[in-house]
């Protein structure tokens, strides 16, 4: 059966180029790169090559990166490092309802066991949280403000440039997971005054298990993970080098090709339109404008979600009705319902997410497996 | 001895990150270029020559020590 992958935000498939780097240094830098003889260091050679790729991506600086073993880590990392300097004069966390569940958790956990306490800011039907209400929000009690840049579900831009200005105007740490827009959408770290960014390699066509955290100078986080001194002593583990070499070069070729964004737009916006023109019955959950590149959230009024991601299954089509991490249980999705979307509305509501790899061709036959569906 | 062209200051960090880090600023540099590395007294100088004398092509120029830590002055003269 010939299937097609539209589950991208979920995680994307290996570039052809980062499969090859990362058998090429699997079999020739096995050694570990902590050792100092020469196997080591050509272990570690490769590791500082992607370090500097990643960074320089960023318009950062290579100390400033940190590799993890995923966004889910480096998001618990910021969470709880900086928790851990909690004093009761400055205790609230300020984040919004629709961030992932590795925010989400962490979050929860600290304020359940080391007594913080959460702000949440809320969204409009769009999914971009109200600016105003973030400024009411902070003032010195804020220990920190932790905000996704893309969401995951409904593909809604944050406003992060001016989330930062306001955090920075009142020294308060801001943490952007930038997951979903990294390499998407222009992220510049030389003019954002942020202080913490998350990023992961599996939904840029990299390996799954390797990430990073971006910790600005003079704002270096305690390690969580402690042990052989591993990243200068923030993150102790041997480094998984092939992983972090497929990592920088899934970044090294989408820098090279600055069309990525507009071809991917493209992409979606014609899929979008095509819903709108072949199914009275579709609306498009995302944003229309100021949206991520690749995800669309839709639904089919009078069909549940399930029902159509089931039926593409069978076809050989891949999307998703919930983010990724909870595609297992039915609970209505906490984004829809924080963008005000009725829990009948949630339940009917799935998720196409394209990447790189995504052909038009390919979402034509999603219209046309749609058209058996949908009648 | 002729100017620096290039320079990377490599205190502070540990090995055998600065000998990568090392290695790879030299690769980049072109011919005939002299480049200084600054690097840390003790083992991270020391794993620095031991690595570089596998390297073939760079020639030190001049080595000073500043305290705690040397300058080194690297030629490389290409194949």
């Amino acid at each position: 059966m010939k299937t097609l992958y539209l589950d991208n935000a979920a995680s994307t498939p290996l570039l052809d180029q980062v499969k090859s780097k990362m058998f090429d240094v699997m079999t020739d830098c096995y050694a570990n790169s902590s050792s100092i003889h020469f196997a080591g260091v050509q272990s570690m050679k490769e590791v500082e090559k992607a370090r500097e790729l990643i960074a320089n991506s960023l318009m950062a600086s290579s100390e400033e990166i940190f590799f993890t073993s995923g966004g889910t880590e480096a998001n618990n990392w910021v969470i709880q490092s900086l928790c851990l300097r909690r004093d009761p004069r400055r205790n609230v966390i300020v984040t919004s309802k629709i961030e992932h569940p590795s925010i989400r958790a962490p979050i929860q956990w600290v304020q359940d066991n080391w007594g913080m306490e959460v702000i949440e800011i809320g969204v409009d039907s769009n999914g971009v949280i109200d600016l105003n209400e973030l400024k009411d929000a902070l003032n010195h009690k804020v220990l920190f403000c932790t905000l996704m840049h893309v969401n995951n579900e409904v593909g809604s831009v944050q406003p992060i440039r001016e989330a930062a200005e306001l955090c920075s105007k009142l020294g308060i740490a801001f943490h952007v997971d930038a997951c979903q827009s990294f390499l998407k959408l222009p992220i510049d770290l030389s003019v954002l005054e942020l202080t913490y960014l998350t990023i992961n390699a599996h939904k840029i066509h990299g390996p799954k298990g390797i990430g990073a955290l971006y910790m600005r100078k003079g704002f270096e986080l305690p390690a969580l993970i402690r042990g052989g001194g591993h990243e200068l002593n923030h993150r102790s583990g041997t480094l998984n080098v092939p992983a972090i070499a497929g990592f920088g070069k899934a970044v090294e070729i989408q820098k090279s090709k600055p069309a990525t964004f507009n071809e991917l737009t493209d992409n979606l916006n014609w899929l979008a339109s095509q819903l709108q023109v072949e199914f009275p019955q579709c609306v498009i959950n995302s944003p229309q404008l100021n949206r991520a590149p690749h995800i669309l959230n839709i639904r089919f009024r009078g069909f549940l979600g399930k029902d159509i991601f089931w039926a593409l299954n069978k076809a050989g089509i891949a999307i998703s009705n919930s983010s990724a991490c909870s595609s297992n249980k039915m609970t209505p999705s906490h984004v829809l319902k924080a963008m005000g979307l009725s829990d009948e509305e949630n339940l009917e509501s799935m998720r196409i997410s394209i990447g790189l790899l995504s052909r038009k061709e390919e979402l034509q036959n999603l219209i046309h497996k749609l058209k058996e569906i949908i009648k | 001895m002729r100017e620096v062209s290039e320079q990377i200051d490599l205190r502070g960090i540990p090995c055998p990150r600065n000998t990568a880090k090392a290695l790879m600023f030299l690769e980049a540099l072109d011919d005939d270029m002299i480049s200084l590395i600054i690097i840390d007294d003790g083992e991270p100088l020391n794993n620095f020559l031991e690595s570089l004398e596998l390297e073939t092509g760079y020639r030190i120029e001049a080595k000073e020590q500043q305290g705690n830590f040397w300058n080194l002055y690297i030629l490389k003269e290409g194949p």
